[in-house]
């Protein structure tokens, strides 16, 4: 066998070595920026909306509310989940002006896995990360208002980058906190946790998944729902 | 008995052949797993699933695991295959694959911070089967140089 041919080969594997290592490069760099994107305009348009919609309202992780609020209003969402969506257009700030702001209730996110494909991991263990900067909930509802569609692969790297960016996360600080093994661990202690309290009430795993729970019992609801559904639920776990 | 080169060449082969499908399972996991949007069963901790969900999990929208599933199909045809041809074929894949888990080594240690324990027995056995590549090579290029394969001998 001709060594020119043996080291032919070597030199090819080497080049494609670095083609692809470039490709790769160039692609997790443009997705740590993007910052011209659709999306990008989106939040920054965004923003003013949900700075103002928890303006004075204290956050803590994942918490958003005062920590003294008889009741509590956990959610679990799916990034990619159109009612989730939903619930963020048309229920959630109606919800935090009259029971988050007003010191009645807390609301929690608590980011899930249940549309197909990994988007939703991704974007959830994205989420999860911005909570130690104390912006999650900013960087929840840039997102869930500005949604694609469910089978469209529309939440990137470059999306949520952005999204991060617009609300202002430190992203070297928050990229880290998102590929760490804590924040996985959360996901995952969220993900059980979601099954345990649908499974107690009798439900399966569907999104958005509510729990309001107060002095007076627990109460859980699913789906496409109203301010009317979340008033009867505080209500009765408040004990009138 | 001492082996003779073509009983050596046949050895290595289903040395390589064995790593191939051992490399073909770890990877077929990981790619299973991912389009299942499920977290790898990770022994030694969630370094799996960091590294799988991270941005460099892919090469141009293509799952690394899917890259390294079809280097390993490739590598086993390779080692079935007994033709010089087929063995600078491997010895193309799995030098481009040393070089492919070693830059992905550093990214899990430098950027994602977490280690994936299928990523490491990937890369060990690709190093493996570099190794057996240049034993077959070799084995290729000294039947080429002294002639046809001379018989077994005790």
């Amino acid at each position: 066998m001709s060594k020119k041919m043996i080291v032919a080969v070597i030199v090819a594997a080497i080049v494609v070595a670095g083609v692809v290592i470039g490709i790769q490069r160039a692609n997790t760099s443009s997705s740590s920026s993007g910052s011209s994107s659709t999306y990008a305009k989106a939040f920054l348009a965004d923003k003013p909306v949900v700075d103002r919609l928890i303006a004075g309202i204290p956050q803590n992780g994942f918490v958003l509310g005062k920590p003294k609020a008889p009741v509590s209003i956990v959610e679990y969402m799916d990034y990619k989940c159109p009612i989730c969506g939903l619930a963020s257009h048309n229920v959630t700030p109606a919800v935090i002006t009259d029971y988050v702001k007003t010191g009645r209730a807390t609301m929690e996110l608590r980011p899930v896995h249940v549309i197909s494909g990994n988007q939703s991991v991704t974007a959830a263990l994205d989420g999860l990360a911005a909570a130690p900067q104390g912006r999650m909930w900013e960087f929840t509802e840039l997102i869930m208002r500005n949604q694609g569609s469910e089978t469209a692969p529309w939440l990137t790297d470059a999306v949520l980058t952005d999204a991060a960016t617009t609300v202002g996360l430190n992203t070297t600080t928050w990229n880290a906190t998102a590929n760490g093994q804590g924040v996985v661990a959360q996901f995952f202690t969220i993900q059980n946790q979601w099954s345990q309290d649908t499974q107690a009430a009798g439900k399966g795993l569907a999104t958005p998944t509510f729990v309001v729970h107060g002095p007076k019992g627990t109460v859980l609801f699913q789906g496409d729902v109203t301010l009317a559904t979340f008033t009867q639920a505080i209500t009765t776990v408040s004990g009138g | 008995m001492r082996l003779d080169r073509s009983a050596s060449d046949f050895w290595v082969c289903v040395a390589a052949a064995v790593l191939a499908l051992i490399g073909i399972g770890v990877t077929a996991y990981l790619l299973y797993e991912r389009y299942h949007g499920n977290a790898p069963m990770c022994v030694l901790g969630g370094g799996c699933t960091a590294v799988q969900r991270s941005k460099y999990s892919t090469v141009a929208g293509v799952p690394v695991a899917l890259l390294g599933l079809l280097a390993y199909v490739a590598l086993l045809v390779c080692a079935l295959v007994r033709w010089q041809v087929a063995a600078l074929a491997a010895l193309f894949i799995t030098l481009l694959g040393v070089l492919l888990s070693a830059w992905l080594t550093y990214l899990e240690l430098d950027q994602i911070h977490a280690i994936c324990e299928y990523c490491v027995a990937s890369a060990i056995i690709v190093t493996l089967s570099l190794l057996l590549t240049i034993v077959r090579l070799t084995i290729l290029s000294r039947d080429a140089a002294t002639g046809p394969p001379l018989t077994p001998s005790s």
